[in-house]
């Protein structure tokens, strides 16, 4: 008699972030289609399908660290260090990039586009005030 | 262990010494192969609660693994 082998418990083929991400870029794309942006619609669930099977390739036993950041298929403390450290290098750009564009903004005297950027700028800075009481307070 | 002080590991030698592939060692501790493979060639420093895990693994303490030039 045979001992018969353990069932496999099913598991999610993706992370619960990226089915955050892939349900609401999926739900965009359909809602692109219903609104008559057939073209665009199919793009973005192209893109989201692609996204998808990206992802659980990521997943793998044998995938690589680089993959597995790339996808925010986080596996262990050193896949988690390296995309806190490529967030942060993603939020210093995105207020450099906000300051510059506020400022050209300000120069070629384009309201509309002035105030999306300090509001964009704003929300960027009060963000880093946050963060920074909440892990310094963290410790 | 992260503090800007280069940090030297025992980890490759006691694995080797086990006969246990970098796969086999970081399922064994909960991290990827990779993870492994960057703190036997010192390109990352594991937090204190991997560096206990490692220590328990191999029946030793984080000061007899790891060793940190300051």
């Amino acid at each position: 008699m045979s001992t018969p082998e353990p069932r496999k418990r099913f598991r999610w083929p993706i992370s619960i972030l990226n089915t955050v991400i892939y349900a609401y870029a999926l739900l965009f794309g359909v809602a692109l289609l219903v609104f008559d942006r057939v073209a665009a619609g199919v793009v973005v669930i192209i893109a989201t399908l692609l996204g998808v099977v990206f992802s659980a390739r990521a997943r793998r036993r044998d995938s690589g660290d680089l993959e597995r950041v790339n996808a925010l298929e986080l596996a262990d403390e050193r896949d988690r260090a390296a995309a806190r450290k490529a967030f942060a290098a993603i939020g210093v750009v995105a207020l450099i990039a906000a300051m510059l564009q506020f400022t050209v903004a300000i120069v070629i005297d384009e309201p509309v586009l002035a105030l999306v950027s300090a509001i964009m700028l704003t929300t960027l800075a009060v963000t880093w005030l946050i963060a920074n009481w909440y892990y310094v307070r963290r410790g | 262990m992260s503090s800007g002080d280069s940090v030297q590991s025992r980890v490759r030698e006691l694995r080797a010494g086990r006969g246990l592939s970098q796969q086999a060692l970081g399922e064994a501790v909960g991290v990827s192969r990779q993870t492994i493979n960057a703190i036997e060639t010192g390109r990352y420093d594991p937090s204190l609660t991997l560096a206990v895990h490692l220590a328990r693994y191999f029946g030793s303490t984080v000061e007899e693994i790891f060793d940190v030039d300051a």
